[in-house]
């Protein structure tokens, strides 16, 4: 701070004031007022000064260049928002499980389509398909013989939730093949083996209720 | 003389002057209606202040003109918190060097050159026919542009010395000693012609 700021100008004013206070009465006695300001200077000023104004906005668009970057943001997380919720939209693409694999993962629509062979399915439809053919041969023409058949499964029917979990699952169906034919009955161990395993895997939310046959 | 302001209390120019400085900065962001208002407030001080010192309205009508000009243009870049007061008188104080520099005229000759006569008044001037309105008007024209303009500054717009040494770009000290050369030649003036 320089020297001078110390010192109370409040009372150097006052000192002033009281030191000239004739030559300020006089001068206050026979100061006229000035004239008014023409008016096409007023007209002017103002003219200028709002375009001035408009140029402004215009530059700062959205009232400058923190909106506007808040604008931008706001933009890109929208289409980050709709990306995300139309990656989740549900469609007519079979049932994939986003966890570890299970045994048998499809859907009684694709096994519907694979029994007609027109599908080249992968090597758990296959199975799948296997699993069907035997058990239409066997509610019509008996046992049937093939090394593929698996000896067991669970068909279990559940809804997805917005999450990917599977929810209201309901077993179904449990067979077995002993020995020729399959054999259909309810087993609490087969069952719970199929709620816990269900529960566990993730899938794409969906509307429809899905069916998976799992094989032990 | 009201003295006003922004030196001598700190309270006033927290409470007064800060409306000045939020209109001058809603101009910058586009409100026209701001500057309507800032304008309206100082148009004829400013205004009064220039004619003190050219006693030509044409004339204080350009010098004014091209204030608010600046004013105008340097909106966005006016950052000094409750001085807008001082900042547009400082503009005035920075044309009017610059007008008298160009035309290489001392304040107050105008009148001379164009009547020819050093004893008469023109009939624009600011003072009346009487004596001591010619004395102090004669007193006021010989004085030098800095100390008349610390005068006018004082007696007209009432600021106080820390203002004027802020306005004119100089110590406190010698705003307060260019006041007193001014008073005191005026008061020598007047008692000359015993008034």
């Amino acid at each position: 701070m320089k020297p001078t700021d110390k010192k109370n100008w409040l009372a150097e004013d006052l000192e002033l004031d009281r030191e000239f206070s004739d030559v300020s009465s006089k001068y206050a006695r026979v100061a006229e007022e000035p004239p008014p300001v023409p008016h096409h200077i007023d007209r002017l000023v103002h003219g200028v000064a709002h375009q001035n104004a408009f140029d402004s906005l215009q530059r700062n668009w959205l009232l400058g260049n923190g909106p506007q970057v808040a604008l931008a943001a706001m933009i890109f997380f929208a289409i980050g928002i709709l990306t995300v919720y139309g990656l989740r939209t549900p469609t007519d693409t079979p049932l994939t499980e986003v966890g570890p694999a299970a045994p048998v993962v499809t859907t009684a629509k694709e096994a519907t389509s694979a029994t007609s062979g027109t599908d080249v399915l992968e090597s758990d439809m296959t199975d799948f398909n296997s699993i069907i053919l035997a058990r239409q041969r066997a509610s019509t023409s008996g046992p049937a013989e093939s090394g593929k058949e698996p000896r067991s499964w669970v068909r279990v029917a559940f809804s997805v939730d917005a999450a990917g979990r599977a929810e209201a699952i309901r077993v179904i169906e449990r067979c077995v093949r002993p020995s020729a034919g399959y054999d259909c009955m309810d087993d609490d161990v087969y069952d719970q083996w199929a709620l816990d395993h269900i529960r566990q895997k993730r899938f794409k939310p969906t509307a429809q209720v899905q069916e998976l046959i799992l094989l032990p | 003389m009201a003295l006003a302001v922004t030196d001598s209390s700190d309270v006033l120019a927290g409470t007064v002057e800060p409306a000045d400085d939020q209109l001058i900065a809603a101009y910058a962001r586009g409100d026209h209606g701001a500057f309507d208002e800032l304008y309206t407030r100082y148009r004829q001080p400013l205004y009064g202040y220039l004619f003190r010192h050219c006693g030509d309205a044409e004339q204080a009508g350009e010098l004014f003109q091209d204030v608010w000009l600046r004013v105008i243009a340097s909106s966005r870049r006016f950052e000094r918190q409750g001085r807008f007061r001082s900042w547009l008188f400082t503009l005035a104080h920075n044309r009017l060097v610059d007008h008298y520099r160009q035309t290489e005229r001392r304040p107050g000759t105008v009148a001379e050159q164009e009547t020819g006569d050093d004893d008469t008044v023109p009939a624009d001037r600011t003072y009346d026919s009487g004596q001591a309105a010619d004395a102090l008007q004669a007193a006021l024209t010989c004085l030098p542009l800095e100390q008349r303009q610390a005068f006018f500054l004082r007696e007209e717009q009432g600021f106080s010395i820390r203002d004027i040494a802020e306005i004119q770009g100089i110590d406190p000290e010698a705003a307060k000693s260019r006041l007193r050369y001014a008073y005191s030649k005026l008061r020598d003036a007047l008692q000359e012609h015993q008034l």
